[in-house]
């Protein structure tokens, strides 16, 4: 008996801390939002774009087997606007056509180039540029596949020649402005800003003229939908909640931005790595601060990047399965800065809060619901209790999925229509029963085949493509 | 009456249960009453939105078309017939109407390929100096910022006195922009809180000051900034300074550079022997050159971007021996992206490539491929 009630104490203790720290990260999101909102506006934007001292940003951006939407993207990263940059494009030994695409819509040809192996990689072949002074920012850096895009990436910051990166996907549709915005956490800091990073949404619904996003719409099936809120949660509230406080425990692969020194430094992206992006803001604040250096790692509530999310439960799982194993590899590899105060910030407030509520959250409700079936097996259950329970998690979840989506409006209202945010409260009240129970699931999955070290595929996702 | 027993019983029948389930049940009331009033609070906003943008989607197009008939046209309006051609569009001259003027003035302005000398009928017709003043006296310190930014891209120096306050401001963000505004729009002494900046500039500042002092130079109007390079104690500004004076290519601060490369800060000799370059002040070539050897790494690599923008063509020897003793990569391209463009009857990138291999020969490849930009 004193063991049942154990459990269902400390379930109550855990959600209760959870929803805590979900209102705390509520208040800090929206302070940086209106600090954010308060002290940057599109005239800087104007005198950035028109100065001469900017400093300059690779765009690396890794392909595979993307001969379907190469062309419509790298044109698309090509209008970005910004005084000084360059577009990297990495051919991680693709099997299609995307190399031979490349090289026919923008007049390659291969050039001697003075590619410098920082970051160990897997052979590099060549290096193209164009012939047509139109594309004469572009590089596309040949080289044999590595199986990851670790590994495409760190051969693009070899190739890259500014001291700030901008990691991306070749398939991910950026805002022209996203330079403009994300560069400036980094020049208004006296403090070395090592990362930036910004909202990601899904691409799956909306329009897109020319490698453009011309309307913003949320996604029209569920999955997708589903994960544009999941997204916003996660980026609106928790990694702009936490940079208010400089615990910002990610940077997405998607979209980044790093400084290239401290990356190389770093040894940049780790190829064995399941979750690179969090392995790489790791080490690059573990790298920090054992060299006693001070850092920010900046946060901009704008959505700059929009994603083609998984359409279907499969691909979904595959990629959650993947995000998992990341997850629990992360802990096992750097599990010495777990509690470690000689870590800092990193040591006793990011490592520990991803763990006990990243990491543990789906053992937890797995256990949650053993529990419950062993309790209506033997007749124990309190169905009152039991449902009191789950309202008091259920409607928390909902109130703060509609403050998300509140604080995402204030941001910017990215919707043209009420009608559009309504779809996207809608899967607010069925995320609970529908989603989260499936992401628990791919979260279990992905512990189990690391630790049985079974193979986990690599983010190749089935891609619709964009409608353009 | 009835709600109120309501709440009364419920509250009496919470207190009835174990401490857990009240909070439990407290916690439930308190997230369902705070969905349906965020729920009224997204509709309120989006409506509100809808009103506000469909308003200014009809007015834009109009008032747009005004201001380029009047910047741009053939006939000449007077300070009234403006004022009264924008309120037969906007029906009265409130303040949402007016930071809409400014806004499409503003994007006029910058967007538009064609010039025009009036832009201030518009802003005299309108009074849009009233109207921004009033928001450096009564707003918020984030409205502040913002007005102050409009008013250095609306030149209106007439409210340079209405700045000054703002520069002691405790907010470091408002202090810094009046700052700068102050540096845009002051006649008499643009110049006065150069000697007033304390700690570190940020790349933000120097971009913006960067930005300022190119207006002033187009102006004819940049003073000399020696001055400050020689008295200010702020490492961080004098070496921003050096990088301006070399920008801006102020021969009179050539000897001031000079002496500074022999300060004992890496950085402000870094970007004193660029700035030398770049003013071209060839009559320290032999001094850069003998330093080079003994210099810090970062300087080395200034030194030949400097021997490089002087390119008198008497620096081959050096530029040899400078290449054979590199070791970092970065020296050696720098080096041979200084040789290729070197005007020396002597040809010495094609004297170097040739006794290279490996790597080494790929970087001079790399120099004279023309396809890549960015070396």
């Amino acid at each position: 008996m004193a063991g049942e009630y154990f459990f269902e104490y400390f379930i109550f203790f855990y959600s209760t801390i959870l929803i805590a720290s979900y209102l705390m990260l509520a208040i800090f999101s929206i302070i940086s939002i209106i600090k954010y909102k308060s002290y940057n506006s599109n005239l800087d934007d104007e005198t950035l774009y028109n100065s001469d001292i900017a400093p300059g940003i690779s765009v690396v951006a890794p392909a595979y087997n993307e001969e379907k939407t190469i062309i419509t993207n790298v044109h698309s990263l090509l209008t970005l606007e910004y005084p000084l940059f360059e577009v990297v494009i990495v051919n991680d030994g693709s099997k299609d056509k995307t190399l031979e695409k490349l090289i026919e819509e923008f007049e390659l040809v291969e050039v001697p180039y003075a590619y410098i192996e920082r970051i160990k990689t897997k052979p590099f072949k060549r290096i193209f540029k164009s012939t047509n002074p139109e594309f004469d920012k572009l590089t596309i850096v040949d080289k044999e596949n590595g199986g990851t895009k670790a590994d495409a990436s760190n051969a693009g910051i070899n190739a890259s020649v500014f001291p700030y990166f901008l990691c991306t996907d070749v398939d991910c549709i950026l805002a022209r402005n996203t330079l403009l915005k994300m560069i400036k956490p980094v020049l208004v800091e006296k403090k070395k800003v090592i990362a930036v990073g910004a909202t990601l949404r899904m691409v799956n619904s909306c329009e897109v003229k020319k490698g453009r996003i011309t309307r913003v719409r949320p996604p029209r099936d569920l999955i997708p939908r589903f994960q544009e809120l999941e997204y916003i949660r996660a980026y609106l509230l928790s990694k702009m909640g936490w940079s208010l406080v400089n615990c910002v425990p990610n940077v997405s692969g998607g979209l980044g931005m790093f400084d290239k020194d401290v990356a190389i430094r770093s040894g940049g992206y780790d190829g064995r790595s399941h979750a690179e992006d969090m392995d790489l803001i790791t080490r690059m604040v573990s790298y920090m601060i054992n060299n006693k250096l001070k850092y920010k790692i900046g946060y901009i509530p704008l959505s700059c990047c929009w994603t083609e999310g998984p359409p279907n439960a499969k691909i979904l799982s595959t990629q959650r399965t993947r995000w998992a194993a990341g997850l629990i590899q992360l802990f096992v590899v750097h599990r010495k800065i777990l509690f470690n105060p000689k870590f800092k910030r990193m040591g006793l407030i990011v490592f520990p809060y991803a763990f006990v509520f990243e990491f543990l959250a789906p053992i937890i409700e797995v256990c949650g619901v053993i529990s419950i079936i062993y309790l209506i097996l033997f007749g124990k259950i309190n169905w009152d209790l039991a449902g009191l329970v789950f309202l008091y998690s259920y409607s928390f979840a909902v109130m703060i999925s509609i403050l998300v989506v509140i604080w995402d409006n204030i941001t910017f209202k990215y919707y043209r229509n009420f009608s559009e945010v309504l779809k996207l409260i809608l899967v607010a009240f069925l995320e609970p029963f529908l989603y989260h129970p499936m992401i628990t699931f791919f979260g279990i999955t992905g512990y189990f085949k690391f630790l049985s070290s079974r193979e986990l595929a690599w983010g190749t996702m089935t891609r619709k493509g964009v409608e353009s | 009456m009835e709600i109120f027993d309501f709440f009364v019983n419920l509250y009496y029948e919470i207190r009835t249960f174990a401490p857990i389930t009240q909070i439990v049940v407290i916690s439930i009331l308190f997230s369902s009453s705070l969905i349906i009033t965020l729920f009224i609070y997204l509709s309120m906003m989006r409506y509100y939105y809808k009103k506000f943008s469909k308003h200014q989607e009809k007015l834009k197009p109009q008032i747009k078309n005004l201001f380029k008939e009047i910047l741009f046209g053939d006939r000449i309006y007077t300070e009234s017939e403006i004022e009264n051609d924008y309120v037969k569009i906007v029906k009265k001259l409130n303040r949402e109407n007016i930071t809409l003027a400014i806004d499409i003035l503003l994007e006029i302005k910058f967007r538009s390929k064609k010039k025009s000398d009036r832009y201030s009928k518009i802003v005299d017709a309108l009074e849009f100096d009233n109207y921004l003043e009033k928001k450096l006296n009564f707003s918020k310190n984030s409205t502040k910022v913002k007005t102050l930014q409009k008013l250095q891209l609306l030149d209106l120096k007439e409210l340079d006195a209405k700045v000054i306050p703002l520069a002691y401001s405790k907010n470091k963000e408002l202090r810094r922009e009046a700052r700068f505004s102050h540096l845009h729009l002051s006649t008499n002494d643009p110049y006065r809180f150069l000697d007033e900046i304390k700690g570190d500039l940020s790349y933000w500042d120097e971009i913006n000051l960067m930005k300022l002092l190119k207006i002033h130079k187009e102006k004819n109007q940049l003073n000399n900034l020696g001055k400050w390079i020689n008295y200010s104690d702020n490492i961080s500004l004098i070496i921003f300074l050096i990088k301006a004076a070399g920008n801006f290519k102020q021969e009179d601060t050539k000897e001031i550079l000079f002496n500074k490369l022999k300060h004992t800060n890496y950085k402000v000799r870094k970007e004193s022997y660029k700035s030398l370059g770049k003013i071209k002040a060839i009559e320290y070539e032999e001094y850069l050159m003998n330093h080079f050897f003994t210099e810090h790494e970062e300087c080395q690599l200034a030194i030949i971007e400097s021997i490089g923008d002087m390119n008198t063509g008497n620096a081959v020897d050096f530029l040899r021996r400078a290449y054979e003793d590199a070791k970092s990569v970065h020296l050696k391209k720098e080096i041979a992206l200084v040789t290729y463009n070197y005007k020396a009857k002597y040809n010495l990138f094609e004297d170097l490539k040739s006794g290279q291999t490996g790597f080494d020969k790929t970087i001079f490849n790399h120099i004279e491929t023309q396809l890549i930009k960015f070396k």
